[in-house]
């Protein structure tokens, strides 16, 4: 069984990222967070020996559906993302889940049906990486950009997650990025 | 003298004519504000509603970052002033997202969220059609106070995330609560799809702050707000009473004319003059 995270970006404007920026830095006044990038994660389980032959499955899926992206307008980063210079210890990546209104299996199921992969599992998130400017000074910076940026807890408070029917972690930047 | 009622237009609204219709067609003088006004004539008004649509294309989640307007700091200062506030289908998720409705600690925590609709706990996507709902301790909200618990009312539905989740809090105190709830045309609620259209927690549609001034509602009763706006193919005694209606060569109020003229009996109380009809 061979593991595979494909980490889906929008080719040209993400809208959905241009939104969340302006709620947080205008509406919200978090005008410390400098930089929001936004993925849609793919987590792929296949049913083949080698990471070579689970590249071939991604490429055979990619190919011949848009159930995991649409090539027109979107590309993909396997395992890894490519590290921007901007990265620091002000950086967070945030992936969330949704927990309601989600079917993984049956995308999975429809995969299979269309292109004939070998795979087992898929599993979705989005992954938002936050990065506060380099000034910035709160000590705890995850837990700054959990409260004020991630978790919406009041009017005021965060955009990216609504804790009563998402759930999230901030993931390891060093598998984030492959390091 | 005039009851002024503003419809707050956001990026991507698609209601805010057919809701000014109705609120118009229910004694309200009625003006559409843009999302953007500034405080001072915002607060002119005795009632606002938030219509429905797609603010700003729903992205991230639909409501949030719409949510996140000065407008809506000022609409939870007007929701202190007890002046009477709706929300509709993308206004409801706004309110949701924004801790005005269920607003139980009184603080406008995050208390409900407005989740994809579901069917079976699969997802559901965007639904369109006419569903019936009965009205829940309906003297303890200002929009609901003109129906009865023996109502069963025919409203349409259109909307991708429709399914109400409740915190712990709301939960509590939902018996408390004035909602409306999907039931059957006799009036049964039943958890299944299809009385049920979305999964949404309780059966609720609509559902209101612990305070009763602010209603937030996924379907939409401007749309069924006069009765020619009902269809004769749907069942009970509203399409009927539409038939009857026309044969006579005449048009009159709908089921959802009571929730527009209870906001207006509100105003007329407040201002210490009685309503007019």
């Amino acid at each position: 069984m061979q593991h595979v995270k494909l980490y889906v970006y929008a080719k040209n404007l993400d809208l959905h990222c241009i939104s969340a920026r302006e709620a947080i830095r205008q509406f919200l006044g978090v005008e410390d967070m400098s930089q929001l990038r936004r993925f849609q994660k793919w987590e792929l389980d296949f049913d083949v020996a080698t990471p070579e032959e689970a590249q071939e499955q991604v490429d055979l899926i990619v190919s011949k559906t848009y159930q995991l992206l649409n090539q027109n307008k979107e590309g993909y980063y396997v395992n890894a993302i490519p590290k921007p210079s901007y990265v620091e210890s002000n950086t967070s990546v945030v992936d969330v889940v949704r927990n309601i209104g989600t079917d993984d299996a049956s995308v999975a199921e429809g995969i299979r049906q269309k292109t004939g992969a070998k795979l087992e599992n898929a599993r979705h998130s989005i992954v938002w990486e936050v990065t506060l400017d380099s000034q910035h000074d709160s000590g705890d910076s995850q837990a700054y950009i959990q409260d004020n940026i991630v978790v919406t807890s009041a009017q005021n408070k965060g955009v990216l997650v609504n804790p009563l029917f998402e759930s999230f972690e901030f993931l390891d930047l060093a598998t984030v990025y492959g390091d | 003298m005039t009851q002024k009622c503003a419809i707050i237009q956001f990026p991507g609204s698609n209601c805010e004519y057919e809701t000014a219709k109705a609120a118009t067609r229910y004694g309200f003088d009625v003006d559409i504000i843009r999302w953007n006004v500034d405080e001072a004539a915002f607060h002119k008004y005795d009632a606002y509603i938030l219509p429905g649509g797609f603010s700003f294309q729903d992205r991230v989640r639909a409501g949030v970052v719409s949510a996140k307007l000065a407008v809506m700091s000022y609409l939870k200062n007007a929701s202190a002033d007890e002046k009477p506030i709706l929300g509709i289908c993308n206004g409801c998720q706004m309110l949701a997202e924004s801790g005005l409705v269920t607003d139980v600690a009184g603080n406008a925590e995050i208390e409900i969220a407005l989740a994809p609709n579901t069917r079976e706990e699969k997802p559901h996507g965007f639904m369109c059609d006419w569903v019936y709902v009965r009205p829940e301790n309906p003297d303890a909200n200002v929009f609901t106070s003109r129906f009865s618990e023996s109502d069963v009312i025919p409203i349409p539905v259109n909307h991708g995330e429709g399914h109400f989740v409740l915190s712990q809090a709301a939960e509590s105190v939902l018996p408390e609560l004035a909602s409306f709830r999907y039931c059957t045309v006799d009036g049964k609620i039943e958890e299944t799809y299809p009385t049920n259209p979305n999964g949404t927690a309780f059966n609720i549609a609509g559902l209101s702050n612990q305070q009763g001034n602010v209603f937030a509602i996924m379907p939409h009763p401007e749309r069924a707000a006069e009765l020619r706006q009902i269809p004769v193919s749907i069942r009970g005694e509203w399409s009927e009473k539409k038939r009857q209606a026309f044969a006579e060569g005449q048009d009159g109020d709908g089921p959802w004319a009571n929730m527009f003229l209870a906001m207006s009996d509100y105003v007329a109380k407040k201002r210490g003059v009685y309503a007019t009809r």
